[in-house]
């Protein structure tokens, strides 16, 4: 056994490894979806297909990650050779997520010794299918979301096989991106290919497995730990959705935990049949966003390898929005249900420890517009400026606006004056919203209202949760985060709602979102007022909320707080609850 | 240079190659569309890619195949071996004619020389996509139409790229179908393989090459001696198709044919751009219909290989509707406009000799309705059983039901019996249709009423032509064929209003079909009285158009005819144009 500061250097040093062939990619893909919002994610895993090394990216992506590589080992079992690259995409038979999300692996040799593979999962621009830019929100089956990869064999050492290549991307109607962006994902894996092996080298064939198999067991232990400390008991979850794609439905992702000394079962009996549109979740996605619920809930310190999870028993059933049966399609499932199920175990896991409670993040509302561009060619851009914002923790308020949940962060809202020049939009407004935080001692975070101008006929497919219902829940005495709303105004033509799911044709129009607010934790009134005045002056909370909910009473100006009259509402905000218990 | 009569024994050995492999295919195929209907062509080219036996199948299918094997022969230049097969289906960059027909391709070695390669080309059964059945009406670009394959290595020296197997039946909705069908087609290509490679070993290498380009010289000789019969001059042609799929819009495929002397120029100018919907053709598929024209057209003795066309220069103007710019859906070209080339080069070469003239075709108007079958598993019906009448030629009727014309009778309509069997449905009549048929000296085909209840709900791909204006011209005096009237009457009673083209969800329903007759040839009133007395017999004339059209006059038991008032009434006719009252 290795001993730990040696373990603690190699999990470093393979962490670094994955930002390394993440900086590889940011700097030479094409797609602005990558350089731009950095919607992949590299990661390493050991000869088996476990994952090691997720530092770089995205947990949605990453989590599932060892399935995407033990689906390869099975298709190719000892035909892997050095030099070689796999790419897959499939959920139903490749450890795949959803279909957009293409993984480049590549086996790393030491010798004539496997050692690990370097991988690089990265959502790609387009993949064919009924809309352009990947989300088809009218899909019904699997075959309408695009291009189905099995486990294939790309590069045969060291010879791309260019007709497969010519395949993939003339199923794509952005061929121009997809070639630069396979070469940068087979590049990015190549650099972490040299750099493991350089790592190995400097280890040992011998030392160096066992320091694979050392951080996998260190990440179990470590996790078995934490869950120690937590009482014995079940405690359930649930989160829903707004609708099936189509119609307004009573849909949920329930979950019962059970921790019982350091073992966690994590079960979703009860959760809803899958759905005809495209909210379904495959295997891989919901094991990793139940390894992301975990990951965020417990001490940052923990490793997040697959050994980390060795303790925790998921159960899926088959059939369900979190297990869907062939030939379901999924490819809103790394944005919904992931979230869902993030919420429904945090609300479980916050039920065990209240102090670590985390309060339910917005949904994203923003839709894709496609267009022919102004070089003639289709593009998509995502409005992601339109993101909802994020939940609070103990000691901290939501952030501000924030990519989807499954991201935590990992995913940049790009500059608009970039985005005004890749596509043809113009960006009117993108400004925090008022009032739209769940509040609490620490509030969610507001969301924003974004506003822009789509200059050209586009296909626009829209893809909004929390629309109709909030999801956002406020814990420990925190309130509720507000809903979206996504609307459209054709140039000199009315606004209307927009569908929450469905993919159209628009004539030019201005897209407006208002984007939900994440919900808080904590009450109110415990709310420093100083912080309930600085959000008064940045118009995240307007005086009257500051009045009525937080309690605290400004000056005529609005600029300073009355100390004594805040300390007498306060007061008798909190005597008016008592009397609504009493009566 | 071989001599005439080995020339013959030659092309008769290939076609007859061509024969045995289509006969391999249809007892080993799994899907129905070959087994039962023959949706498929298997054609023989030279080391060039120039086809030199189309014996087997169906026109359209083989017309156009040297352009698949030459794109294969670009994309592979210098890297064929023995023992390779390859597989393509894209019309933009391999050749192929629409995506559902998929081309296997086998090169065949004697010794260390290329000298062939058999092929197979056949309509798959699902290619994934927008519609379950390969045909999505609603398609807008050709990514909605499925997967697309450039030039592929399938087989590499007889060993067969699993995993590239594994993607293209994963992209299918019935990959048991293709999976079997795929091995068919290799088999089919293999069998042709070793019998071309036994015909050239009993010729000799060098012998056998001149072999090769012996029959493609003979057919050019051929065709320029029946052009040379012709006066020279301008011909002009045009057929009309009834909409874009979406909104009814005037659209026009024009040609004019100039012969001079030997060489013939088919020019597409004047032809309608390209169209939203998918009923644009592809390169190859307009060169296919061409040459159906001109093959149909001329003496059946002239044989149908590249050589023959050699003469015959066509200009399809890019970004129209016969030569259609990327990204333009194009899955319906082989039946539309396919039928609209072919009739507009046939009027405009029985101009040049209007003995020979053909009339126009019914226009299939028929839908596809898919559903899981009895064996739980995703089954597309086309309902065959509703095709249209032929157009009938000097000496002969037309065919009383036939399928798409593009297959010139090569497309076999399934018994009614098997195909309740294999499909969720019951067939209730197909019936020749009374007056469908034009009228002429030769009568069209009448066409048939077709009534089917389809048992469970299924989504329908309605693809129908020739709904609206009668397509199918008469000529030398006979007229126009019926159009065809389709109607829908779901079970639970709710009104369906069929569109012409598009993909729905229908719930158990009963499908009325009344389809459209050919166009007659010659004037009706030089129709042997004894053939309207049959036609009466069998109810594909009415004693009523009898007497009106073909100035014939039956007594009540119609079994006789009343020459005296048959001669007066025709008298009356011919005089006045004008019928005379019956009675």
């Amino acid at each position: 056994m290795t001993d730990p500061i040696t373990l603690a250097l190699f999990q470093n040093r393979l962490d670094y490894i994955a930002r390394q062939m993440g900086w590889v990619m940011i700097r030479t893909s094409r797609s602005p979806i990558f350089n731009q919002s950095h919607d992949f994610s590299c990661f390493v895993a050991d000869r088996n297909g476990n994952l090691v090394s997720q530092a770089d990216g995205i947990p949605i992506h990453t989590g599932g990650g060892g399935f995407a590589i033990r689906a390869l080992l099975e298709s190719f079992e000892d035909q892997i050779s050095d030099g070689d690259v796999f790419v897959l995409n499939d959920p139903y038979v490749a450890g795949g997520n959803h279909l957009p999300d293409w993984v480049i692996a590549r086996p790393v040799f030491v010798g004539s010794e496997l050692v690990a593979f370097t991988c690089n999962r990265a959502h790609q621009s387009d993949i064919g299918g009924g809309a352009a830019g990947t989300y088809n929100s009218s899909a019904t089956e699997i075959w309408h979301e695009g291009l189905r990869l099995p486990p294939l064999r790309l590069i045969e050492r060291g010879k791309t096989r260019e007709d497969l290549w010519q395949l993939l991307i003339l199923n794509s109607r952005m061929p121009h991106f997809m070639d630069g962006d396979l070469r940068a994902m087979t590049g990015s894996t190549d650099i972490g290919r040299q750099l493991v092996v350089e790592t190995m080298e400097r280890f040992g064939l011998e030392e160096g497995r066992a320091c694979f198999d050392g951080v996998l067991d260190h990440g179990d232990s470590l996790f078995r730990e934490a869950i120690e400390q937590l009482p014995n008991g079940v405690y359930e979850g649930e989160s829903g959705l707004d609708d099936d794609c189509f119609e307004d439905k009573e849909l949920k992702i329930r979950v019962n935990v059970t921790i019982k000394g350091d073992e966690t079962v994590i079960d979703f009996t009860g959760t809803d049949d899958q759905i005809r549109g495209f909210k379904n979740s495959s295997v891989a996605n919901t094991y990793s966003s139940v390894f992301s619920a975990l990951s965020t809930f417990f001490d940052p310190s923990i490793p997040r390898n697959e050994g980390t999870f060795r303790s925790v028993t998921v159960i899926a059933p088959e059939g369900t929005l979190v297990n869907a049966k062939p030939p379901a399609p999924m490819t809103m499932c790394t944005v919904f249900p992931a979230q869902q199920i993030i919420h429904a175990i945090w609300q479980a896991l916050g039920a065990a420890d209240p102090s670590r409670a985390c309060a339910g993040w917005g949904m994203n509302a923003y839709p894709l517009s496609s267009a022919v561009g102004y070089d003639g060619r289709v593009s998509t851009m995502y409005h992601w400026a339109g993101a909802s914002g994020g939940g609070a923790v103990d000691g901290r308020d939501g952030f501000p606006q924030v990519g989807p949940l499954c991201a935590f962060g990992a995913l940049i809202l790009p500059n608009a004056e970039m985005s005004e020049q890749l596509y043809p939009v113009r960006v009117q407004c993108q400004e925090l919203r008022t009032d739209g935080a769940g509040a609490g001692k620490f509030r969610g975070g507001s969301g924003a209202h974004y506003a822009a101008d789509i200059m050209l006929p586009s296909e626009i497919a829209f893809r909004a949760e929390s629309v109709k219902k909030a999801w956002a829940y406020g814990t420990n005495g925190g309130e509720t985060g507000a809903t979206s709303t996504v609307m459209l105004t054709p140039v000199g033509g009315e606004t209307y709602d927009a569908p929450t799911y469905g993919v159209i044709d628009i004539e030019p129009s201005r897209v407006d979102v208002i984007s939900g607010g994440g919900g808080g934790w904590g009450d109110p009134l415990d709310r420093d007022p100083e912080w309930v005045l600085r959000d008064v002056l940045d118009e995240i909370v307007s005086v009257d909320s500051a009045l009525d909910t937080y309690g605290v009473v400004l000056n005529a100006a609005g600029v300073e707080i009355d100390a004594e009259r805040t300390r007498d509402q306060r007061q008798a905000l909190r005597e008016s609850r008592q009397g609504d218990i009493v009566d | 240079m071989p001599d005439p009569i080995t020339l013959a024994l030659f092309q008769n050995r290939l076609d007859y190659i061509a024969r045995q492999m289509g006969w391999v295919m249809i007892r080993t195929a799994r899907s129905p569309i070959f087994n039962q209907a023959h949706d498929f062509s298997c054609f023989v080219t030279d080391e060039n890619g120039n086809l030199v036996s189309q014996a087997d199948g169906i026109p359209i299918h083989t017309g156009g195949g040297g352009f698949a094997v030459r794109s294969i022969l670009k994309f592979f230049d210098g890297d064929i071996s023995d023992g390779d097969a390859f597989v393509l289906n894209d019309p933009y960059v391999a050749g192929g004619n629409h995506l559902p027909d998929w081309v296997i391709a086998r090169p065949v070695f004697l010794e260390s020389d290329l000298i062939a390669f058999t092929c197979n080309r056949a309509h798959q059964s699902d290619i994934g996509g927008g519609a379950a059945g390969t045909y999505n009406s609603s398609a807008t670009e050709i990514w909605h139409e499925g997967l697309r394959l450039p030039p592929i290595r399938l087989i590499e020296k007889g060993n067969t790229h699993e995993d590239l197997w594994q993607l293209l039946t994963l992209n299918s909705r019935m990959p048991h179908f293709m999976d079997g069908d795929l091995r068919a087609m290799c088999g089919s290509t293999e069998i042709g393989r070793e019998l071309v490679v036994e015909t050239i070993g009993q010729f000799g290498l060098s012998e056998g090459r001149q072999c090769f380009s012996g029959v493609l010289d003979h057919g050019d000789v051929l065709l320029r001696q029946a052009v040379s019969q012709l006066p020279d001059g301008v011909y002009e042609g045009e057929s009309g198709l009834d909409d874009d799929c979406f909104e009814e819009v005037d659209l026009k495929i024009s040609v004019k044919i100039t012969i001079e002397d030997d060489q013939t120029t088919v020019d597409f100018s004047g032809t309608d751009s390209q169209i939203r919907g998918f009923k644009n053709s592809s390169l190859a598929n307009t060169y296919s219909s061409v040459y159906s024209a001109f093959s149909t057209f001329f003496d059946t003795s002239i044989p149908r290989n590249e050589g023959t066309f050699r003469s015959v220069c066509v200009i399809a103007p890019e970004g129209s509707l016969v030569n259609a710019m990327q990204p333009a859906p194009m899955t319906m070209c082989t039946l539309f406009p396919a039928q609209h080339i072919v009739h507009a080069v046939w009027q405009a070469l029985g101009k040049a000799d209007p003995e020979n003239a053909c009339a126009g075709w019914g226009m299939c108007a028929f839908p596809l309705s898919s559903a899981a079958g009895y064996d739980g598993r995703m089954v597309t019906t086309y309902h065959w059983g509703g095709s249209p009448g032929g157009g009938a030629v000097s000496g002969r009727d037309g065919f009383p039901q036939v399928s798409a014309m593009s297959a010139f009778g090569a497309l076999i309509i399934p018994n009614a019996e098997m195909s309740e069997q294999l499909f969720a449905i019951q067939v209730e009549c197909q019936e020749l249709r009374c007056d469908g048929a034009g009228a002429g000296m030769y009568r069209g085909g009448p066409g048939v009423r077709y009534v089917v209840d389809v048992l469970g709900p299924s989504e329908f791909s309605f693809r129908g032509e020739g709904l609206r204006v009668p397509r199918a011209y008469g000529t030398n005096g006979g007229t126009d064929g019926a159009i065809n009237s389709l109607r829908l009457t779901p079970v639970d009673g709710a009104e369906f209003d069929a569109p012409t083209y598009g993909v729905r969800n229908v719930g158990p329903t009963r499908i009325e079909l009344i389809s459209g007759g050919g166009g007659g040839w010659g004037d009706p009133l030089d129709r042997p009285p004894e053939l309207v007395l049959r036609d009466i017999s069998d109810e594909i004339v009415s004693i009523k158009a009898a007497y009106e059209i073909y100035g014939v006059v039956v007594d009540s038991a119609k079994v006789h005819i009343d020459i005296s008032k048959t001669q007066a009434q025709r008298q009356a006719l011919r005089s006045s144009h004008v019928p005379v009252p019956l009675g």
